[in-house]
């Protein structure tokens, strides 16, 4: 039969969200109803009505309904919602509907929530998948709520699992004696062990003079320092280029070379008396140039003259003798060389770094037995946190509202087409109310209020934007990060060919940037001699690889190497062939610095690290939280208590059969109802902690950097310190500590970082030996052999052979003067752990289950 | 803490906070320094000179055959030898 007063039913508009007077009615005939609030789901109402013989779903038909009830001093409403379905036994005369508090636009009201959940430490974008960061669930899986849906107000809020709006208290008279039940559920996790990694690449660039201007080396293999003496622009190994590089001789041994000289004398007199000097001659080679190093006479002859006009033959005639003298040598110069050189490298430092945290968090719960442990492992892998965090929002989020340039979304609509493509904003303005049809080709754009999206293409948008490139299709919404090229000043090019003797032209390459001697900018756009056939573009400006730039109009982009002049303000467009770009600034990098500068040795011993940490803790702690709510205890109480019972609240319940007498918990479903008999009543689940209450206290630990007071705040570290997770009292850990494990290397790099070894090994001064071989050589080829046979002269051609070989060249390859430089490589990847103390979680004590008044 | 958890955790877990620890991939390997010998092929430069110094004298015997021609002439017979 159906129910009397005081409840009443009314069916109503969807948008009647307030209750009133007229609601005060009765539009069926109710012979039960059961309300159900439950952690985590929405309101349900389950009430048995008189068959009206109706299609309920007709949409002539109101299908939202209030339910209230006449509390004997007002009428309050008790539940709002829809009907869910079409009821069962449709033919029977008394017929079930059930009814959902689900607000039309819950999704919107979820998000609105969601947003304001994004706070550090329970919610860390590094950790979230980038198509997940603003989905409701995710936001919320570091805190220790729940969703929940007011059966009236329908009102979304995050209901902590734990704690509660305010508290109702139960005594041992306001239940039910035979309805309470204790149960145990699943035993709680006593420990959760964390190990989560990031990832980024460590980069930097900058130039290091590594002779510290010009320095000098006197010796005698100067032409092979020269020659191998590295060129601007080569890639020595490393991760160095060579900025500016130089080599020449200051001596003058590469310009030296041998002059000849000649004198004669011829006695014009016509008569002539013996002995008079008819003619002298006198030749030589000398060297010009340069210094000489050491020289000697290698081989030499000399005639002494013998002048006898008086002699006879054998016959006793006159025969004079007429013997001038005469003297001829040759002589070896070893050159001493003077060679001025310097260079300037340029690093180009690309590192892999990847970081692991492991901890392990155990509760401090009543149920832990000694030597039993439920241990569950969580893995979490971070994205790049050397690249910009992309905030991506659900359309939701931004519905109505004024949205930027670049903003990437993901449509949440599962009711509209391109549901599941990511979109980027390329006309700023404020976005509709109604989501749009966003399209899930790349490039293709939707107009969404005054804004314009254009699709991605994939539901993941990428996290490293590329370079530019020259002569592309490029799709509106294409980020990339234009990245500065290697640009040389022309000078320093020209230098070494300059020094050069002979002077050299220089060879410029293809997509070679320069800057020239007036600063501008240009680049070889075909490769000749310059000046010359090389032909050489100006540019107006170079990127500086710090901003981000979006394609506002879509297009094919500039020719090569003509990288174009990006107006890196904020919102400024670029126009590249028929491309336009908007820039879009540089984004926040977790690991710090900037694009192409992201000199972090360390993430997790950071400020920004020890965030993601403690997001990483929340989570576990959130998880344990929940698994710590082992303890249900049901219970009934009177329809008048019950109807103010909500999940938003904690009980607290007395009963002596309750160990300590007491028991505190979070309501965990509470089902309102009355029957068809006029039975009326609540049954109430609360989840009672079974910790110990304790709390978690800050420790500032033992000053280890400097003795305490001598620096501020920020800049003391401290051993033994324990932190208290931010907003919680719960947990606490000992941040970690940095130390350098890697190559030690921190940028911006100095020559005293990377500059190992740099010695000049002064070779042995072989030149007297040099040119004692060589005359030995000389005198050998001179000398006739041991015997003229066949073994005489084997043997003399051998000595020669033998004496020959040994030149100064093959002296100086034993014992050469070289310059040593030993670099610190900048390359290479780096891997790191971190083992983080963290404290036992303090669970709260809901009920005591060690307590010895149990009756 | 069980020894379960200290065989996950293993080689990186000890009781008390630990500073950061290098890891190494399997097969990775430490990248060499970049050595620079600059020099060690130079041959350096030879330079070779000459120096030659000739000269012609006056000298006839003129004197001695007429000597010769005036001594046969005065005495018929062989010419003692004549020198300076």
């Amino acid at each position: 039969m159906p129910i009397a007063s005081p409840f009443y039913f009314a069916w109503v508009e969807p948008d009647e969200t307030t209750f009133d007077v007229s609601h005060h009615r009765m539009d069926e005939y109710i012979f039960s109803a059961k309300r159900t609030i439950a952690e985590g789901e929405k309101p349900l109402l389950e009430i048995e009505i008189q068959n009206p013989h109706v299609g309920l779903l007709n949409p002539e038909r109101k299908y939202w309904a209030w339910f209230s009830w006449d509390n004997g001093a007002s009428i309050v409403p008790l539940f709002f919602g829809r009907i869910v379905g079409s009821p069962a036994a449709i033919f029977e005369e008394v017929i079930t509907l059930q009814l959902i508090a689900d607000p039309i636009d819950y999704r919107q009201r979820v998000q609105a929530v969601a947003e304001t959940l994004k706070v550090p430490p329970f919610y860390d974008p590094v950790f979230i998948d980038v198509s997940s960061r603003d989905d409701p669930n995710s936001i919320l899986e570091a805190h220790a709520k729940v969703w929940d849906v007011d059966p009236v107000t329908h009102a979304v809020t995050a209901n902590d699992i734990i704690t509660g709006d305010s508290n109702e208290d139960f005594t041992g008279d306001d239940h039910f004696y035979d309805g309470m039940q204790m149960t145990i559920g699943q035993p709680p996790a006593t420990a959760i062990l964390m190990d989560a990694s990031v990832s980024w690449t460590q980069t930097a660039q900058g130039l290091v003079d590594i002779t510290e201007g010009y320095r000098t080396f006197e010796c005698l293999n100067g032409d092979g320092i020269i020659s191998e003496w590295p060129k601007p622009g080569g890639d020595i190994g490393g991760g160095y280029k060579v900025y500016f590089a130089d080599a020449f001789d200051t001596a003058g041994a590469a310009d030296a070379e041998m002059v000849s000289l000649s004198w004669s004398y011829q006695n014009k007199q016509k008569k002539h008396a013996n002995g008079d000097t008819l003619s002298i001659n006198i030749n030589y080679s000398t060297p010009m140039g340069g210094r000489v190093a050491a020289q000697k006479v290698l081989t030499w002859q000399s005639q002494v003259g013998l002048l006898d006009p008086y002699a006879l033959d054998d016959e006793g005639d006159s025969a004079p003798i007429n013997i001038p003298p005469s003297y001829k040598d040759t002589s070896g110069y070893v050159m001493a060389w003077n060679v001025a050189a310097s260079m300037t490298v340029k690093y180009e430092a690309s590192r892999q770094r990847t970081e692991r945290v492991i901890f392990q968090v155990l509760t401090d719960t009543q149920l832990a037995s000694p030597g039993v442990q439920q241990i569950e492992t969580m893995t979490r892998s971070g994205t790049d946190v050397g690249v910009p965090i992309i905030n991506l929002l659900n359309w939701t989020t931004i519905a109505g509202q004024a949205v930027a340039l670049g903003q990437i979304i993901f449509p949440d609509s599962v009711d509209v087409p391109g549901s599941q493509v990511a979109q980027i904003c390329v006309t700023a303005g404020t976005a509709g109310t109604v989501p749009p049809a966003f399209s899930v080709i790349a490039g293709v754009t939707t107009i969404d209020g005054s804004v314009t999206w254009s699709s991605l293409g994939a539901a993941t948008p990428p996290d490293n934007a590329v370079d530019w490139t020259a002569a592309a299709h490029v799709n509106a919404g294409t980020v990339i990060l234009p990245q500065r090229p290697f640009v040389v000043d022309l000078a320093t090019l020209q230098l070494p060919g300059l020094h050069a003797y002979p002077q050299t032209s220089l060879q410029l390459a293809e997509g070679s940037y320069l800057r020239m001697i007036d600063g501008s900018y240009a680049v070889c756009t075909f490769a000749g001699t310059y000046p010359g056939s090389a032909v050489v573009t100006p540019l107006d400006s170079l990127p500086s690889g710090r901003s981000y730039f979006i394609a506002t109009t879509a297009g094919t982009s500039g020719a090569q190497y003509l990288i174009p002049p990006f107006d890196e303000t904020l919102h400024a467009t670029t126009a590249d062939g028929t491309v336009t770009w908007t820039c879009i600034g540089t984004g926040e990098i977790p690991a710090g610095g900037f694009p192409g500068e992201v000199h972090a040795a360390t993430y997790f011993a950071t400020d920004r690290g020890r965030q993601s940490l403690e997001y990483l803790a929340a989570l576990v702690r959130a998880k344990l939280l929940y698994r710590a709510r082992c303890i249900e205890i049901g219970f009934d109480c009177d329809y008048l208590r019950g109807a103010a019972i909500t999940t938003r609240k904690t009980v607290t319940l007395h009963d002596p059969r309750i160990a300590g007498g007491v028991a505190l918990g979070k309501v965990k479903g509470a089902e309102l109802s009355v029957s068809d008999t006029g039975v009326a009543g609540c049954r109430v689940t609360i989840a009672c902690c079974a910790g110990f209450g304790n709390a978690v206290e800050e420790v500032e630990g033992d000053p280890s950097y400097v003795d305490a007071g001598y620096v501020d705040d920020g800049y003391q570290w401290h051993d033994n310190s324990t932190i208290v997770l931010p907003g919680a009292t719960d947990l606490g850990y000992a941040p970690p500590a940095y130390v350098a494990t890697d190559d030690g290397l921190t940028f911006p790099l100095s020559r005293e970082d990377i500059v190992l070894v740099d010695t000049f090994h002064q070779g042995a001064d072989v030149a007297d030996a040099a040119l004692d071989a060589m005359s030995a050589a000389a005198v050998a080829a001179a000398a006739p052999p041991p015997s003229y046979d066949a073994e005489g002269i084997y043997q003399q051609q051998r000595e020669q052979k033998m004496l020959s070989a040994n030149t100064l060249a093959k002296m100086l390859e034993e014992n050469p003067s070289w310059q040593e430089f030993q670099l610190k490589p900048v390359t290479g990847s780096f891997n790191k752990v971190y083992n983080v103390k963290f404290s036992n979680l303090a669970v709260p004590m809901g009920i005591d289950l060690q307590s010895v008044t149990v009756s | 803490m069980s020894q379960d958890i200290e065989s996950i955790v293993r080689p990186f877990q000890t009781n008390q906070v630990t500073p950061a620890q290098t890891y190494y991939a399997p097969g990775q390997v430490g990248v060499p320094n970049v050595i620079l010998r600059l020099g060690r092929g130079g041959s350096g430069k030879v330079l070779t000179g000459s120096y030659s110094f000739t000269t012609t004298k006056y000298c006839d015997g003129a004197e001695t055959e007429k000597a010769i021609a005036e001594f046969k002439k005065l005495s018929g017979g062989t010419p003692p030898p004549f020198g300076p």
